[in-house]
């Protein structure tokens, strides 16, 4: 058990500000054992042993409670800015003069805290259009973002694709995270001992249009934020479309490595393992 | 607009005329033949079996062929449920 007694919903309706109560998440974290789990992952995928395992584990069970206390925030419209107000540094200029030349496709990941590059960019921008699960969002979200399209639902992916295209045609930003290959077919990527699997829809949609692209990420700097923007390589124009959206993943990937080998706190893939036992 | 239609071919309303363009495009890209393609076709798994790449792939294409330009992102109903939703939908942007 990681932590029974730790509820995010609770935190997030007790007093005090947000930093000081993901400070004192640091305090939970250092004081807990490292949870079993995260414990194998780290030991099967990163060949972590001794006090190197028992900082990383603390650093990864904070970076899961601290992305469902906010989440709490993000998803509360009384309380969003608190949780924006974390980003710490954000330099939107390579996306911004992209931007003046046509549509851009941003990449994002299942890595940092969950939903934060969504908010910032909602905030930064008029009506980009977000491919993302759309079960858990708040009512309200609609009112000041622009489409949310959820492509977990594969009778929606067509229609997605060309709304997708449309909306680069006309100029706009279009986000979306193609790590977690969430779509009928995929690119995988070994590393870590594992497979990474991705969907090719984003990638397909650069190599179409004739797009550039960003990997876009939130990541934990301590109790605040900071966003990274990294432009994917556009592959050679005479590569076979496989191999096309097989080099843009790959160039995508090289963003994400040093994060997953590095920062644990930014492992979101172990949230959906905690929050049961959060939500409890 | 212009259409890759046969002389041989007799006159036909446009849709009829984006209906065979749509039937060309299709025939290419599955390798089934024309005849067999009817207006009730699905075009995803249930029918042809394209996923989503091979649909934008096949209206990019028509739009190509076809000399049109599409522009709406905003959709409604689904231009891939079936041959025909998609040649109703290249009408209307046709005419959008």
């Amino acid at each position: 058990m990681a932590d029974a007694s730790y509820s995010p919903r609770r935190h997030f309706a007790a007093a005090g500000a947000l930093e000081a109560k993901l400070a004192a998440l640091c305090q939970i974290a250092e004081e807990k054992p490292v949870d079993p789990r995260i414990r194998d992952w780290a030991m099967r995928h990163l060949a972590l042993d001794g006090p190197a395992l028992e900082a990383w584990g603390a650093r990864a069970w904070w970076g899961v409670a601290a992305g469902e206390l906010l989440r709490h925030y993000l998803y509360d419209r009384t309380r969003r800015d608190e949780a924006l107000a974390l980003l710490r540094h954000a330099d939107w200029s390579l996306v911004d003069a992209a931007l003046a030349e046509g549509g851009v496709i941003l990449a994002a990941a299942h890595l940092g805290p969950p939903k934060f590059a969504m908010n910032a960019l909602i905030a930064r921008y008029a009506r980009p259009m977000i491919l993302t699960n759309t079960d858990d969002m708040p009512d309200w979200l609609p009112d000041i973002s622009g489409p949310l399209l959820n492509p977990l639902v594969p009778e929606n992916r067509a229609r997605i694709m060309l709304s997708g295209a449309l909306h680069l045609r006309a100029g706009g930003l279009l986000f979306g995270a193609p790590d977690g290959g969430f779509s009928s077919s995929q690119l995988v990527i070994e590393a870590f001992n594992k497979p990474w699997p991705f969907s090719p829809g984003l990638s397909a949609l650069a190599r179409m249009m004739g797009r550039p692209a960003f990997t876009l990420l939130a990541l934990w700097d301590g109790t605040g934020i900071t966003l990274r923007t990294e432009p994917i390589v556009t592959p050679p124009s005479d590569l076979p479309a496989e191999a096309w959206d097989r080099s843009w993943i790959w160039s995508h990937w090289t963003a994400l490595e040093p994060v997953i080998r590095n920062s644990p706190e930014n492992l979101r893939s172990f949230i959906p393992v905690f929050r049961p036992e959060f939500e409890r | 607009m212009s259409f890759p239609l046969t002389e041989t071919r007799p006159p036909m309303g446009e849709r009829d005329a984006i209906f065979q363009a749509v039937l060309g495009h299709l025939s290419e890209r599955t390798g089934i033949s024309r005849s067999a393609i009817r207006e009730e076709t699905a075009l995803g798994q249930d029918g042809l079996g394209l996923d989503s790449i091979g649909c934008l792939e096949l209206l990019l294409a028509i739009e190509q062929g076809c000399g049109l330009r599409l522009r709406n992102e905003d959709l409604t109903g689904d231009p891939f449920a079936s041959v025909g939703s998609l040649v109703d939908y290249v009408i209307a942007q046709t005419h959008g």
